[in-house]
């Protein structure tokens, strides 16, 4: 087992299909299902939903891994799946009309977030719960943007890989989502950015 | 630079990945405009509000995963295996079933074109010479020896040629003595003496 945690992604796959060793699709799940997880509740705004989207991302995997060509890396594959499988979700449930109202999204995501890390709470639970809320009412692709930028810190080439689009396409999204979040949450931003919740930006040490 | 270019570039500029040259144009434009200074402030702060927002802790699916991988087992190995092998044995069984068919016409055809005619032939000869029994021997050898007995049927053929030719002349000679008689009458039989009594 300890030669497999310590096998690449690629050589894990590479494994698996040859073999069909299970423990090496294991690891595989392990080592991405809570990035699959967190990218798809992101974007689907569904905890129930997000779960099937993970077991039909892995289970996709598993059957179409011997025709993985390994043009890309294995995690932007695995990402490019879960996106596309999170918007089918999303308009699945927009067109059943079961989409959950974004309030009740956020709660949900912010209890869950402070039974999880209670250290997030600092942040001000007033302030995130704001920001989540703008979040998940932006539509899904601009949110599989920001949750890809954003939440799992991927560069702007990576995600241009992952939704298939220009790395100009990600940039003009993700000025859009700004735009809107802006809009969304009026002064707040700036304010809370004064009041030290969120942080000021050091203009000359980040950027200059 | 103006307001509109500096907040273009704005996400790059926030997200540390302007160019240095380009980077220093749209600082050197924010000290200056409070406008854009209000922009650049909100819009960094959500961006490190956004970095922080967390993650939540997926749920383990595992075995869930794992049942329907072995449900799915028989259906993903038929396709992957069983499917490409079936394929292939439907198309092996019908080119072989074709090939047989054509195979087998073709001898049949050989046979009957050699065969057949030879029958018929037979049978047609034997009939108005009168040997009815040739012919029967002929089309029964044809019958025991079944496909490919061209030898035999060849040499029953000849023999009938041969019979045919002979009941023919002993046709063709009654016949001429007949029409001879007809016409000369009596003179026939006076030169028919003179030709016995010249011999």
């Amino acid at each position: 087992m300890t030669r497999v945690v310590e096998n690449s992604d690629e050589a894990l796959v590479r494994e698996f299909v040859r073999t069909g060793c299970r423990g090496s699709f294991a690891e595989l799940y392990y080592r991405y299902k809570d990035k699959a997880f967190n990218t798809a509740y992101r974007i689907v705004g569904d905890y129930e939903g997000a779960r099937d989207v993970v077991h039909d991302v892995f289970l996709k995997i598993y059957v179409e891994a011997p025709g993985f060509l390994f043009k890309s890396s294995f995690s932007s594959w695995l990402y490019r799946i879960v996106v596309n499988r999170s918007l089918d979700e999303a308009r699945r449930i927009k067109r059943r009309k079961l989409h959950l109202s974004t309030e009740s999204m956020t709660d949900d995501l912010m209890d869950r977030n402070e039974a999880d890390e209670p250290e997030r709470a600092a942040l001000g639970r007033e302030a995130q719960r704001e920001l989540a809320q703008a979040v998940g009412a932006l539509s899904p692709k601009l949110k599989a943007v920001v949750t890809l930028r954003y939440f799992e810190g991927l560069s702007y080439e990576q995600v241009a890989e992952i939704i298939e689009r220009p790395v100009g396409t990600v940039k003009s999204r993700l000025r859009r989502a700004h735009r809107k979040l802006g809009e969304a949450l009026g002064e707040k931003g700036y304010k809370h950015a004064q009041e030290g919740e969120y942080g000021l930006l050091n203009i000359t040490g980040a950027n200059a | 630079m103006d307001c509109s270019t500096s907040r273009g570039l704005m996400l790059e500029f926030v997200e540390g990945t302007l160019p240095a040259t380009l980077s220093a144009a749209v600082a050197e434009h924010i000290r200056e405009c409070p406008s854009c200074m209000l922009e650049l402030e909100a819009q960094s702060s959500r961006t490190r509000a956004l970095q922080k927002l967390g993650r939540v802790s997926a749920p383990d699916q595992w075995q869930e995963i794992s049942r329907s991988i072995r449900r799915a087992g028989f259906w993903y190995h038929l396709r992957r295996y069983g499917l490409p092998a079936a394929v292939f044995g439907v198309a092996a069984a019908v080119a072989f079933t074709i090939l047989n068919a054509l195979v087998g016409y073709s001898r049949g055809n050989g046979a009957g074109a050699s065969a057949g005619p030879a029958v018929g032939t037979a049978a047609t000869q034997g009939g108005p010479g009168g040997s009815r029994e040739g012919a029967a021997e002929v089309g029964t050898a044809v019958a025991s020896h079944g496909e490919g007995t061209l030898s035999a049927a060849a040499t029953g053929e000849a023999e009938d040629r041969l019979r045919h030719t002979e009941t023919y002349d002993a046709l063709e000679a009654d016949h001429y003595g007949s029409m001879l008689e007809q016409l000369l009458g009596d003179e026939a039989e006076v030169l028919m003496a003179k030709g016995e009594a010249t011999d």
